[in-house]
């Protein structure tokens, strides 16, 4: 029975396993005199009882499971001196009971068992039993961390995975590269799959309309903060082709499946988690003071703007008045419990943070329903529904649409420090004359809406029938329902809104998902043969409508965007798209003894998205996994307790590629203007590509899972290569076809890598000692472009790919995101031989190609954003009543484009500096690192601005009591107090405010790009857990 | 037991209803090629989408390859533009790309007008006249082809698949003889007065004609098309020259304005970008709304100017900045930079002006006869005539009779440096005359030395076509 139950989260199969043994043993003949033992069994951790643990007389059958209270009456033979108590998830335990009638057992949790049961597509298998390389992240690590998205709760915590909060907004875009880079036109973001309903974690490209200053990916909400990361029990991690096969074309980058939390059978509890908290950035850049910037900018003008830069001191620290200290809380309350027949599970959530920029903050409120009914002996329903209520007020950390304007964070660096930050009336001071190009930062922070407001219902509801032992069906059916309003409005405090006497504008975007699946299971065993059979039919589709206006020139700033009827210029859009994924899904699990054992899978995808030609793709994969510790040979040594070798093959695909690509799409995109006004040209604006289909990845993973000393070291290593063809690009075609692209698949990519992580209980006494870590390699290159062409340079215009910027190159052989630009070669000096155009003070640029001229051609990569490796590592003590965690990330051997450089180390005049721009050249200060200061003047991309990235984190430490039970207080079951510290230290070279940053968001290409965008945060938190 | 044996095929029954919609991806926000092309609305928009790549060639690069080339003007050494300057490009530089493509995105809008609206039942008066625009465009995308790249393929059907986005070159006399088809045509199908300002004309081909006739050494030909269009008395000059160029007076304009790119800085519209590059830093709004200050005239052509020529008020030497600073020409802003003002807008929405950018227009077609005339039949009076018009409204005094037929040409040719300057013409009066290479001597401090060769005579064509279109081969010069 254990081997696969489908349907039941962890939780529900314990129980079903007991209701099954409980049956057994009253079949169980009693005979010769007994005696009565009563008894209680609790966990360890919870305090709680243990329903449908196992008391065997020990070395016999005689035995009892406890009840929904934990409590237990079992007669045992007289004379009989000890009793082994188990339960799935817990260490067995022989407890003596000589001279008891009333025994109280206590179980310890039992992190390393191997049969417990991991959660994979469209079911669950027992540990032991797993083919597929699959990571778990349980509640409690997930939690460790402040968090407002449960994808921070990830990071590091599983190998394989990498975490990148591109933003550190609250709220803020991440993203997720499992087993690395899989796509560059399509998405490269893995699947999640809630509670069995699957939805995206691709930052919605359509909300956001509305916007007074564009969409910048990096100042994006990630879509999966609005589910609450406090309802989940568990998350898992399906890594090769052989876990996500299951999924077809949405298997390819990788699954992660979260489970949330479901009542269980006994007294009904009533749990209260919070914590409050204070965030903060975690380091000022250095920055010319008054005195510098003064001084520097008398140099570049050749005039005296300030006469006496000596007395301006240090001036105006811009960051100073835009960073703040911010708080967050967090209150948890959930209640659950149930009887035989029914178990619920309801909770409130409430989550607020404030950001560690000025009037930025994001607050979730939202409520989970959980239940599950027994409505006979074969037949259950249940339901997983969520609603969420979410706000952001984001800060503003893209560019403004504005020449020379930026964000908050740029501002606050580019802002003159001789300038007050606010006028005689108290309001912030608006720039003039050389700074009128910059905006005052704590204006763009005060008079700008920027509010993104998410109402989502993701909800389902299932039926089980247990048509006859060992075959079941499950229908589900399930919504999720979005709704996103973007609200925004730059008044005319604020130079961009000066410049249009106001703008502002409302978007709305609707996304509403349904899904419909069909189970079928069945398992036997045929005596040493074991067969678990699943057939799957699904289908989901959306349809996802926006619409958004914009206004501009309002009579004044009162009405802001809520009446844009005001404005006297309105734009407006809308849009509508569907998409639609019909799907027929296979699995068989065999086993012979346990030892041997064998997973296939296959899966029909059929996606609207394909071209007419290419409507249904095939997926399949076959792994096999060898137990050799269940081997004769294995048995009588104590060392290995566990070996397990596995094997998987298997294609997966990724057809999250923009919708609509395989057609010839007419629109109204080629305007011109007759009698002064707007006439609509309609043209086709793309070719039709009817061939149109799935990037195909073949994944190769050898893996290997160990147990020593009776599991106490636990080590899983995996190797894989995952080669992707078929790589949606753009191909670029004669541009004289009146076209400068086809959209197809013509590219290929490829990642190889290994994974090792490790668990180790180092001490199991009063003392418990804990250490796992992970430590994961991943290399990635590109290996075919359109059969063309080898490389597309940035600038490359027409053919190039959706959304290329300057940042990097596509180049066969080298990593995706490689670095390109010009390598610094220091700075012309007096008497140099010195090209034309330049003179001594300027930089000087490699010449690579030798010609004695610097020109685009001297470009070449100038470095790789992608790690040598990166890991995590966690210590858990416990000792008493007191637990104590300290958990370390690391990330190495990665470059960052420290974008910020070009403008803040330009020496062209107008705006503030890096400190390190003092040392610039001047006749009678040779400097070979910084140009003379002259206006005007741009600085190239070059290796100068590439720096190492590599950091070592601690990213979290708690220390944490337990109360024992006080006095006669039994109402109070549970109670922990806790401080944290996060991130609170970082080791990098990197100048920047964060290494962990990436300011392009999802983006496939440009990764690592600091271009300013919103710091990564440390915090210290103090929180309380009660549990009634 | 039996129910067991049923319970798939009820799976399947369900699977299969469920699948009973189509995989076909609904289009809610765009319509397909088979809804289009039906009514005459649908005609309407194809024609004013094959107009539209006439202000995404002007906003920027249809003036910058050309005139950063010549001996007017040149860019701020900033992202490859003086590339142009100083002749350092190749066939991977972008602004060269984009001129290229722009043109045959409209060579392919064009095609799709001409090989669909026929079928579209419609008013057959309007029918006619919008294939004529068609072909109006389509002959003034290839001239701009030609004059600039040379030979180059000549497309005359419509992209529809990948398979037929790959052609070989014509030879330029081939393009010049499909343009002037097209070009004769539409001067025959074109209305004197067109449906909306900013159409095209039956003159405005015909003035077109005259010009492409000149390019192509039909000197008789151009004559007759110059002299027919002046005479036709359709199109006047504008009594000031200063008042050509302000957008408020766009439509006065169109007297002598043949035709323009017709930029809007209205939304959904495209703008024109140059005003901003021309503004100089930190300049008042008198320039335009955004200053790039991206873009200077060379000294030497501002002091080429009779001082008493109403067009060297165009060009300016100083001005007040946005602080009132008077910035001249010790700034170091406007060392060896003499400012443009042939486009200004105040009124600008960012750095997206409402000027029309003069494409056609009288002053040119005066030229253009004077020009024709004298190759044809050497400087006669009607020549002397055609060429002092534009004299006379520039206050600048006739030309000196009795030149020699070169010396003759030579003064309309710098005639036509003068009145057409940064109007993107004279890089192209400079190569089909064969003096190009004359620009090495305009230098200053900015560009000491600008190698021109042979080879520059036309540009490259780029290297994303050479990669992509197996069947063309790079000009001769660039391999």
């Amino acid at each position: 029975m254990d081997l696969f139950t489908a349907f039941a989260s962890r939780e529900k199969s314990r129980w079903i396993i007991g209701f099954m043994l409980l049956l057994s043993l009253h079949c169980q003949a009693q005979s010769g005199r007994s005696v009565t033992l009563k008894g209680v069994v609790t966990s360890a951790d919870t305090r709680q009882g243990i329903p449908g643990a196992n008391i065997i007389v020990k070395n016999t059958q005689i035995g009892a499971t406890t009840n929904a209270e934990g409590a237990f009456v079992l007669s045992v033979p007289e004379g009989t001196r000890v009793v082994t108590v188990s339960y799935i998830g817990y260490q067995t335990k022989d407890v003596s009971i000589v001279g008891q009638n009333n025994v109280n057992i206590v179980l310890e949790t039992d992190d390393r068992s191997l049969n417990e049961v991991v959660v994979v597509g469209y079911g669950t298998v027992k540990k032991s039993d797993l083919t597929g390389a699959v990571s778990s992240v349980k509640a409690a690590e997930l939690k460790q961390t402040p968090i407002a998205n449960f994808v921070q709760g990830l990071q590091a915590r599983a190998s394989g995975v990498q975490v990148t909060q591109n933003s550190g907004a609250p709220g803020g875009t991440i993203s997720v590269r499992i087993r690395g880079n899989s796509s560059i036109s399509g998405s490269s973001e893995p699947l999640y799959v809630v509670d069995g309903f699957p939805i995206s974690g691709n930052d919605n490209p359509l909300a956001g309309g509305g916007s007074s200053f564009g969409t910048d990916n990096g100042n994006r909400l990630s879509v999966l903060s609005t589910l609450n990361p406090n309802d989940i029990e568990s998350i898992e991690v399906l890594k090769d082709a052989s876990a996500t096969a299951i999924y077809g074309t949405r298997g390819a980058n990788g699954v992660v499946l979260i489970t949330t939390k479901r009542g269980k059978t006994g007294q009904t509890r009533v749990t209260y988690e919070g914590y409050y908290g204070q965030q903060q950035i975690r380091r000022m850049l250095p920055l010319m003071n008054a005195t510098q910037f003064a001084q520097y900018e008398n140099e570049i003008s050749g005039q005296t703007l300030y006469p006496n830069p000596e007395q301006l001191g240090a001036g105006t620290d811009w960051q100073s008045y835009i960073f703040q200290k911010g708080g967050m809380q967090n209150h948890q309350l959930s209640v659950s419990g149930g009887t035989d027949k029914s178990l619920f599970n309801v909770s409130l959530n409430y989550f607020d943070q404030d950001g560690i920029i000025i009037n930025s903050n994001f607050k979730r409120g939202s409520v989970r329903v959980n239940l599950d009914n027994t409505i006979s002996k074969n037949f259950k329903i249940g339901t997983s529904l969520t609603y969420t209520y979410s706000q952001n007020n984001g800060a503003v950390t893209s560019t403004l649409a504005d020449a020379g304007a930026g964000g908050i964070v740029i501002s606050a660096l580019a802002a003159p420090p001789t300038v007050s930050p606010y006028d005689a009336q108290g309001n912030p001071t608006i720039f003039s004359g050389r700074y009128i190009d910059i905006n005052n930062p704590i204006s763009v922070a005060t008079n700008v809406l920027n509010r993104n407001t998410t109402r989502r219902f993701l909800g389902n509801i299932f039926a089980d029938w247990t048509i006859i032992d060992g075959l079941t069906y499950r229908a589900s059916f399930g919504g999720d329902l979005v709704n996103d309003t973007r609200d925004s409005y730059v008044n005319r405090l604020v130079r961009t809104g000066a410049q249009v006497n106001g703008i502002g504008g409302k978007g709305n975007t609707y996304s509403n998902t349904f899904l419909h699946e069909s189970l079928l299971n069945y398992q036997k065993s045929f005596g040493v043969h074991n067969l678990a059979l699943t057939g799957v039919f699904s289908t989901q589709s959306q349809l996802q409508t926006s619409d958004a206006s914009t206004g501009q020139t309002f009579p004044n700033d009162l009405v802001l965007n809520d009446n844009l009827s005001q404005a006297s210029i309105v734009t407006i859009s809308s849009n509508k798209q569907s998409w639609r994924l019909d799907s027929y899904t296979g699995r068989i699990n065999y086993n012979y003894k346990s030892k041997y054992l064998l997973t296939l899978t296959g899966r029909v995808d059929g996606s609207s998205r394909f071209g007419a030609n290419n409507k249904y793709g095939f997926f399949p994969s076959v792994a096999g996994a060898w137990r050799v510790s269940e081997e004769k040979f294995m048995q009588g040594q104590q060392v290995v307790s566990d070996l397990k070798l596995r094997a998987s093959f298997g294609i997966t695909g990724n057809a999250d590629i923009p919708l609509y690509n395989s057609l010839s799409r007419l629109n109204s995109v080629g305007n011109y203007n007759f009698n002064n006004t707007r006439n609509i040209g309609i043209l086709a604006a793309n070719i039709a590509n009817p061939d149109l289909r799935w990037e195909k990845s073949a994944q190769t993973d050898l893996g290997v899972d160990i147990g020593l000393l009776n599991n106490r070291v636990q080590l899983t290593a995996d190797v894989y290569i995952k080669k992707t063809s078929d790589l949606l690009l753009s191909r670029a075609i004669p541009l004289s076809s009146g076209f400068g692209s086809v959209f197809g698949n013509f590219g290929g990519l490829e990642n190889r890598g290994i994974e090792l992580s490790l668990n180790v209980g180092v001490l199991n006494g009063p003392l418990k000692w804990d250490i796992s870590g992970n430590i994961s390699a991943n290399r990635n290159k590109l290996t075919l472009i359109d059969g063309k062409r080898t490389e597309i340079i940035p600038g490359d215009g027409g053919g190039s790919v959706a959304a290329f910027s300057n940042t990097s190159l596509l180049r066969i052989g080298a990593p995706i995101g490689s670095f390109y630009g010009y390598y610094f070669d220091g700075i012309y000096q007096t008497g140099d031989n010195i090209p034309t155009g330049k003179t001594a003070g300027n930089i000087r640029y490699r010449d690579l190609n030798g010609d004695g001229v610097i020109s685009a051609a001297d470009q070449d990569i100038i470095g790789n954003p992608n790690p040598n490796y990166y890991f995590g590592l966690t210590n858990n003590l416990k000792f008493k009543g007191f637990d104590f965690s300290l958990f370390i990330q690391g990330v190495q051997g990665n470059q960052l484009f420290n974008v910020a450089r070009l403008r803040l180390e330009s020496a062209s005049g107008g705006s503030n500096q890096y400190v390190t721009v003092v040392d610039r050249w001047t006749p009678s200060n040779p400097s070979n690192r910084y140009q003379k200061a002259s206006i005007g003047q741009r600085v190239s991309q070059s290796d100068f601005q590439i720096e190492d990235g590599s950091f070592v984190r601690f990213k979290n430490a708690t220390l944490g009591y337990t109360f024992p039970q006080i006095g006669k207080i039994n109402w109070l079951r549970n109670s922990r107090v806790y401080v944290s510290a996060n991130n609170f230290v970082t080791i990098t070279k990197y100048t920047g405010y964060d290494p962990e940053v990436n300011t392009a968001g999802q983006n496939n290409l440009n990764l690592g790009v600091d271009n300013i965008g919103y710091p990564v945060a440390k915090s210290f938190i103090a929180g309380l857990q009660l549990t009634f | 037991m039996k129910r067991i044996y049923q319970l798939p095929l009820l799976f399947i029954a369900l699977a299969s209803a469920l699948t009973g919609c189509q995989l076909a991806e609904k289009p809610y926000s765009f319509i397909t090629p088979s809804q289009f092309y039906n009514t005459a609305s649908d005609a309407e928009a194809a024609l004013t989408a094959a107009y539209t790549p006439i202000t995404d060639l002007y906003s920027r690069v249809g003036t910058q390859v050309p005139d950063y080339s010549a001996d007017q003007c040149f860019p701020r050494a900033v992202v490859g533009r003086e590339q142009l300057t100083v002749f350092s490009y190749d066939a991977t530089n972008d602004l060269i790309g984009q001129y290229w493509q722009h043109c045959y995105n409209g060579v392919n809008r064009a095609n799709q007008v001409i090989e669909n609206v026929p079928r579209v039942s419609m008013d057959e008066t309007r029918k006619k006249q919008i294939l004529a625009e068609a072909q109006f465009l389509r002959g003034l995308y290839y001239f701009h082809l030609v004059k600039t790249f040379g030979d180059v393929p000549i497309k005359q059907i419509s992209t529809k698949d990948i398979a037929s986005t790959e052609a070989p070159k014509s030879k330029a006399e081939d393009v010049y003889a499909f343009l002037i088809k097209d070009l004769e045509q539409a001067v025959k199908d074109l209305p004197a007065q067109p449906k909306d300002r900013g159409r095209a004309a039956s003159g405005a081909a015909q003035g077109l004609l005259a010009k492409a006739y000149l390019y192509a050494g039909n000197y008789a030909k151009a004559a007759e098309n110059a002299q027919s269009l002046l005479q036709s008395n359709r199109y006047s000059l504008m009594p000031n020259v200063l008042d050509l160029y302000n957008p408020l007076k766009e439509d006065a304009a169109r007297a002598e304005m043949i035709f323009a790119a017709e930029f809007s800085a209205l939304s959904g519209l495209i703008g024109y970008d140059l005003v901003g590059f021309y503004a100089p830093a930190n300049s008042p709004p008198v320039f335009s709304k955004t200053a790039f200050g991206s873009a200077f005239g060379y000294m030497s052509f501002y002091k080429s100017f009779n001082p008493i020529d109403k067009r060297r008020q165009l060009l300016d030497t100083a001005y007040v900045n946005a602080t009132g600073v008077l910035i001249g020409q010790s700034d170091v802003t406007l060392k060896d930079r003499i400012l443009v003002k042939k486009f200004l807008d105040p009124n600008s929405n960012g750095a997206n002006g409402e000027n029309n950018f003069p494409i056609l227009r009288l002053a040119d077609v005066y030229l253009i006869a004077a020009e024709a005339e004298a190759r044809q039949n050497g400087p006669t009076s009607v020549a002397y005539a055609a060429i002092n018009t534009v004299r006379r409204r520039a206050g600048i005094p006739d030309l000196t009779t009795g030149l020699t037929k070169d010396a003759f040409i030579e003064a309309v040719l710098q005639e036509r440096s003068w009145e057409l300057c940064y109007e993107a013409d004279r890089w192209y009066d400079l190569t089909r005359t064969g003096k190009f290479k004359l620009v090495a001597n305009v230098l200053n401090s900015y560009y000491p030395s600008r190698p021109v060769q042979d080879k520059h005579r036309f540009f490259p064509i780029p290297n994303l076509e050479i990669l992509t279109n197996s069947q063309l081969e790079q000009n001769p010069a660039w391999k």
